[in-house]
């Protein structure tokens, strides 16, 4: 059959691969390990002091 | 703009994981260690901006095309900032120039992919405004304003003036006009930004207006620049010096800033579509001393480039007041910029854009006349009248205990309306109305203040005077004045101050109150229908739109049916005064007559306290302030 026979050529075992990365690259950010930290407000609260930048007394306006 | 909450800054959202952009794992941009799990360690080496430090990588693997023009746009490089430097430069000096450039101008004036698209920009304190996720709309509030503030977005949402009726009227923010195609220009080369190519015209909207139905379009396009007609007044900043201080800190500080408008000569009609002659300029706050704390004489081309330059305010209005009538421009010589403008420095730079000979005054024009009759001439007293008067007023210096102690008019007693108890706290059931009025007048008596006193109002900008002359004349004092023009006025006319506090003699207030001055939101729902009646919005634009909220209200909105006039469109910078035919005449535009009752609404009443006493300064007999104010309208409708 056209069908049998065309699963078994390059065309198709390419375009299986190409599936096969993109499916796991998809949500690759949310694989990382950094955003176990970057999605946890009540952590990132704890743990990032509010750091005020120091201004000169002497500045004035905003340009 | 208040800065974000640290953990917000940082704080990636779940929208953002499922967008395209978070199919790309975070370390392929920022790099780091996320197998690690000690905080230190996996932030080694990581890249917080990937995009300002490698922006093929960062962005161009993807948006080759943008990246290629962008990475030289003149957001990401500001060239024309550095050449026209370089014009006024000694440039054997350049180095330390530029290294004083990179401390002071820089710290504001650089730009990533990010600052438009993911972040708030370094100059607004940086953090994610949407949880990482891309935006291709920039953010007018969080982005573009947050660098464009103090003259663009001031301007364009009514800090400054009416606002721009783009904004207004029709809802646009800054990329409806200012689209990819000009962000993402590439810049190269230019002697000016007015020069790019691809920068937005008003023509390109509104084509071919000299054929049009407007008799002063077919007269005025091609000599004019659209904006002389349509603008409003806007701020010119004066001799910006730069330096670092005791603790090594850096600073520069600006000598003055004026609200005002000036027409000059075009000196630049090479620019893309600027063939006309005349054009509205800016003082921009360069100064030959700019860099003195590091060089001497950095700046010794001065003389080469204008500091009086083409600007494009962004507060444009169909209806202004120089356009509503001929001789409000022609003939008018203190319009124009003139010699007598200019300070001894910078004569020779802007010879080509000083005005000589004024259009003169049309013979024959449309009858145009305002009545004034009703203007209570008295609210009003300048700096001369107040130096001549003193000791027959009682004089009140309605800033802050700090700013008093600094310098105030001597004889001025301190009283900020702000600090004192006039309101309920912002916790109250009825949060920040006034108080019993025997608590008023306690205050008031306590500040020394009587009935009968002629009582002289001033502070720096004008409203928080607006504020305390309302209090006033609801508690029934007969005789009040706001100083026009405030501190700064005082000060422009060559009058000292004094470090000396003057104490109040106490007395007891007799006054009654004149409930006729406040109302609630009883009386705004009953007469929302009522042609006679009209509410004045006196907050900016963003929060009359719901854009933007207050910390105290429900929701962000407007009473339905109010008119937006931003207060700042009734008092200038530095707390000076248009003239009582203009603001009567605008206020007209937005159908704001002295035969109506109106009422003045904001966010807490503050606002609407200043919008008060200018109307009632302007010949208004039915005003109310909306005492309970949105807070609490937002809360129950």
């Amino acid at each position: 059959m056209i069908v049998s026979r065309w699963i078994i050529t390059t065309p198709f075992l390419l375009a299986c691969a190409g599936i096969l990365a993109w499916s796991t690259q998809a949500g690759a950010a949310a694989s990382s390990s950094c955003v176990t930290c970057h999605l946890d407000e009540d952590m990132l609260t704890d743990n990032l002091a509010v750091v005020k930048a120091k201004a000169s007394a002497k500045q004035s306006g905003s340009g | 703009m208040a800065p974000l909450e640290p953990q917000t800054k940082v704080l990636v959202s779940e929208e953002f994981l499922n967008s395209t952009h978070g199919e790309i794992s975070c370390e392929e941009c920022h790099g780091g260690n996320p197998a690690e799990v000690d905080k230190a360690k996996a932030h080694d080496g990581m890249e917080p901006y990937p995009a300002l430090k490698n922006p093929e990588k960062a962005c161009g693997e993807c948006h080759e095309d943008i990246v290629k023009t962008a990475k030289n746009s003149l957001h990401a490089t500001l060239s024309t900032f550095e050449t026209v430097l370089k014009s006024r430069a000694d440039m054997a000096l350049w180095d330390q120039i530029d290294e004083a450039r990179s401390n002071h101008c820089a710290a504001c004036h650089t730009n990533s992919c990010a600052a438009c698209h993911i972040s708030r920009p370094k100059a607004s304190k940086k953090g994610f405004i949407n949880g990482h996720v891309f935006q291709k709309h920039t953010d007018p509030v969080n982005q573009c304003t947050a660098c464009h503030g103090s003259r663009v977005g001031m301007e364009y949402y009514g800090s400054r003036g009416e606002g721009d009726v783009h904004a207004a009227k029709y809802n646009m923010d800054c990329v409806s006009c200012h689209k990819a195609e000009e962000m993402h220009a590439d810049g190269t080369g230019l002697p000016g930004r007015y020069h790019l190519q691809e920068m937005v015209h008003c023509e390109d909207c509104h084509p071919k207006l000299e054929h049009g139905s407007v008799r002063d379009h077919a007269i005025h396009i091609g000599k004019v620049q659209c904006q002389v007609c349509h603008s409003q007044t806007y701020v010119n900043c004066y001799s910006c010096h730069t330096g670092r201080d005791e603790e090594g800190l850096y600073y520069f500080v600006n000598q003055k800033e004026v609200e005002s408008m000036k027409i000059g000569m075009n000196y630049d009609k090479d620019a893309p579509q600027a063939g006309y002659d005349y054009m509205l300029v800016r003082h921009i706050p360069v100064d030959p001393d700019l860099f003195k704390f590091y060089i001497e004489d950095a700046l010794k081309n001065f003389d080469q480039v204008p500091n009086w330059k083409r600007t494009s305010p962004h507060n444009i209005q169909r209806k202004t007041w120089q356009n509503a009538n001929c001789n409000n421009c022609h003939g008018q010589r203190e319009l124009f910029l003139s010699n007598d403008d200019l300070l001894d420095y910078e004569k020779k730079a802007n010879a080509p854009v000083v005005v000589a000979k004024v259009p003169e005054a049309i013979k024959e024009t449309t009858p145009f006349s305002v009545d004034t009759s009703g203007v209570r001439k008295s609210m009003v007293v300048d700096a001369k009248w107040l130096h001549d008067n003193m000791g027959k007023v009682l004089l009140i210096d309605a800033r802050s205990e700090d700013e008093y102690d600094n310098g105030h008019i001597e004889g001025a007693i301190s009283l900020n309306p702000l600090a004192a108890a006039f309101r309920t706290d912002p916790d109250d059931d009825n949060p920040l109305t006034l108080v019993d009025f025997e608590n008023i007048a306690e205050i008031l008596g306590s500040a020394g203040i009587g009935v009968n006193d002629h009582v002289v109002v001033y502070d720096k900008a004008g409203p928080i005077s607006g504020y305390l002359l309302w209090i006033l004349e609801y508690a029934g004092v007969k005789n009040i004045s706001y100083l026009e023009g405030g501190i700064e006025g005082w000060h422009e006319a060559g009058y000292h101050v004094t470090d000396k506090p003057t104490e109040a003699k106490a007395a007891k207030f007799d006054g009654k109150a004149n409930p006729q001055f406040v109302t609630g939101n009883d009386f705004v729902r009953a007469n929302l229908d009522n042609a006679d009646v009209v509410v004045l919005d006196a907050r900016i634009i963003t929060q009359a739109k719901g854009m933007i909220g207050h910390g105290l209200a429900e929701r962000a909105g407007h009473i339905p049916g109010s008119v937006n006039l931003p207060l700042s469109a009734l008092y200038m910078d530095n707390g000076a005064l248009k003239s009582p035919d203009e603001l009567l005449w605008m206020l007209k535009k937005y159908g704001i007559t002295p035969d109506k009752t109106v009422i003045t609404t904001c966010n807490t009443g503050q606002l609407a306290a200043g919008a008060f006493f200018m109307l009632r300064y302007l010949g208004f007999d039915d005003v109310k302030v909306h005492d309970d104010s949105w807070i609490s309208w937002c809360a129950t409708e």
